[in-house]
């Protein structure tokens, strides 16, 4: 999203526009840009991390429960050598003891038993507490001493009965005790590693439930952002359509790529009104020219009569007499006359006053709008067809005005009819004694999405620069002014008609608008 | 051909540039039939034909457009003067090449008429 800076080219709309349209744009933009950026990109990228975060600490986590089993495994099976070296040392002490022989096997198994707990000592720490490795390593030590000792005794033959007694006691004992003290060790080590296995298996499960909540919440929470964004986005477009042209303003906490898009439709906006605001100004030129126009077609004819009769005159008026003179005077007043009546018409076309309401027939106003229209009526070869029954009652209204209602109206429907055609008024009285007149053309229509806006000031269905979109704008607003209604109907192809309805005569309510 | 020979066709649907052109050409004798519709004016010529033809060009149909056509085809002869208030450069390169002799745009003043049908 590009910054707005002060004094670019760009913000030429605001020639255009006013400084307080443009006021409202940079208030929208700055109250966006106020807000903490959390991009839907970082969203999404941080749900990831988090699963990748989530798969790592489950692989290390494996691997030292793996690791943990494996060193288990291993402490069992050195505890399984020195047991079963303990257990050799006594059954061939016993021998010794009751047949005199195999004193040496079993001095060194005893001694293979120390080794073997001095190697692997370490790997029972973890199941074993340091006093418990102490008394398993000093009966361990008096086992092999004890042995040693009978061996020595034995090879010089220097036994004493009591002396050979105690040592059998003792080492009996010694042997109980290790097999003891190696048996809670096993036992705790089997727990242990019977754990460490359970913890294996339940991990991967938990991994997959802490993704399955990352999942949850990507989907969930990210989702429902983007779609109530989208849903908010469609509000703005139904707003602007109906022609609600105001900035988006933030509806969020934070800023996002919706805030990005919100302030490009933003400016969008203020382009396209500033754009609008230099057609119609185009549009307003281009009918100033047409009117200038026709305003010097309408008047030629009455000021070259005036011209040439006075030339007449001029030429004659000694030779002739007064009944002569007389004749082409009246011709010059009557074409004053005429071009006085152009210009009445034309001060009624901008008039906006409070109409004087006076009892009058409506087949006046149209007439008179028809005459004004006539030639451009026989340009375009449209024929007009007045069908208002001679005693359609009597409505009270402002002449001018209802000959201008009549002229716009007249207007569109010539306008509408490049080729020709039938431009047809009709009217009648409905049983509340309201009064109803519609003009009817076979011009090409009106497309249905335009009908809703055909009283919007500066709307226009005609190409550019041939209406202001004032026509039906003023239309409305006398009719209105006379307490009347006003409807369009119209297909595409075949033709509008235009429907009024005006109060019947003392209906209408004194000081409505 | 003699002036009092000279007849003059004048086709207006304003009648007064009608009347005052009638006569103003009278008056500098020629002999001048005035109309302010295309059809009488089509009837009038076809009765009997025309030294000059004078008209204006948009008015209801028959128009003066189609009276310069119905001249050009019938009555290689007649001189046409065209009175137009509308003269863009299209109309008026199409009116010289119909052969029309004297365009004049309107406001016009009569003596300058005159004097162009004078010089035909």
């Amino acid at each position: 999203m590009e910054e707005r800076r002060e004094g670019e080219p760009q913000d030429h709309p605001e020639f255009t526009l006013g400084a307080e349209e443009a006021a409202r744009l940079r208030e929208a933009e700055r109250a966006f840009l106020d807000r903490p950026l959390l991009s839907i990109r970082a969203r999404i990228a941080g749900g990831f991390l988090l699963c990748f975060l989530l798969v790592a600490a489950t692989a290390a986590g494996s691997l030292g429960l793996l690791h943990g089993a494996r060193s288990g495994l291993s402490a069992l099976a050195a505890a399984a050598a020195v047991e079963s070296k303990v257990h050799g040392a006594r059954s061939h002490a016993r021998d010794f003891f009751r047949e005199g022989k195999g004193i040496e096997e079993a001095r060194r198994d005893a001694e293979a038993a120390l080794d073997l707990y001095h190697e692997k000592a370490p790997a029972f720490l973890a199941a074993a507490g340091p006093s418990e490795l102490a008394l398993l390593g000093s009966r361990l030590r008096r086992l092999a001493q004890g042995l040693a000792e009978a061996s020595a005794l034995e090879r010089f033959g220097a036994w004493e009965p009591k002396a050979r007694m105690d040592l059998e006691t003792a080492l009996e004992r010694d042997g109980a005790e290790a097999l003891e003290v190696l048996e809670r060790i096993v036992g705790r080590q089997s727990a242990r590693t019977e754990r460490v296995l359970v913890l294996t298996q339940a991990l991967p499960f938990a991994s997959l439930a802490f993704l399955l909540g990352i999942i949850y919440w990507v989907v969930r929470v990210l989702g429902r952002t983007i779609s109530l964004s989208l849903d908010r986005f469609r509000g703005y477009t139904r707003r602007i359509a109906a022609g609600d042209f105001s900035p988006i303003t933030p509806a969020k906490p934070y800023r996002d790529e919706f805030s990005d898009l919100a302030m490009a439709v933003n400016r969008m906006l203020f382009e396209l009104r500033a754009r609008e605001a230099q057609v119609t100004r185009a549009g307003k030129l281009a009918a100033l020219g047409t009117f200038t126009a026709g305003i010097a077609h309408e008047l030629n004819n009455p000021l070259n009569n005036i011209s040439i009769t006075v030339e007449a005159l001029l030429d004659e008026c000694r030779d002739v007499g007064d009944a002569r003179k007389v004749k082409l005077l009246e011709d010059v007043y009557r074409e004053a006359q005429r071009a006085d009546a152009i210009v009445r018409g034309l001060l009624d076309f901008t008039r906006d006053e409070p109409p004087r309401l006076e009892p009058l027939r409506l087949a006046e106003a149209v007439e008179g709008a028809a005459d004004l229209l006539r030639n451009e009526m026989a340009l375009s070869g449209v024929v007009f067809t007045n069908l208002l029954p001679q005693d359609l009652p009597e409505v009270e209204g402002d002449l001018d005005a209802l000959r201008q209602l009549f002229f716009n109206l007249f207007l569109n429907a010539v306008q509408a009819m490049p080729g020709g055609g039938r431009l047809r008024v009709d009217g009648g009285t409905f049983p509340t004694g309201k009064v109803w007149v519609e003009v009817t053309d076979e011009g090409t229509g009106i497309p249905p999405e335009a009908l809703p806006h055909l009283f919007d000031p500066f709307f226009t269905t005609k190409e550019r620069g041939k209406g202001t979109g004032l026509g039906l704008a003023i239309c409305h607003g006398i009719v209105r002014r006379h307490g009347g209604e006003i409807h369009v109907d119209s297909v595409v192809g075949r033709g509008t008609t235009v429907r009024l309805v005006f109060p019947a005569r003392g209906a209408r309510k004194e000081g409505a608008p | 051909m003699t002036e009092g020979e000279r007849r003059v066709l004048v086709l207006d649907d304003e009648p007064i540039v009608v009347e005052r052109l009638t006569e103003a050409l009278k008056r500098e004798g020629f002999e001048v039939e005035g109309f302010t519709e295309g059809a009488a004016a089509l009837r009038a010529l076809r009765e009997r034909p025309f030294h000059v033809v004078v008209t204006d060009l948009k008015m209801r149909p028959p128009t003066g457009m189609d009276l310069v056509r119905e001249v050009r085809r019938s009555f290689p002869e007649t001189r046409l003067l065209v009175i137009t208030g509308y003269a863009d450069r299209e109309t008026w390169e199409s009116l010289r090449k119909a052969g029309v002799a004297e365009i004049v745009a309107k406001p016009f003043r009569l003596r300058e008429v005159v004097e162009r049908v004078k010089a035909l």
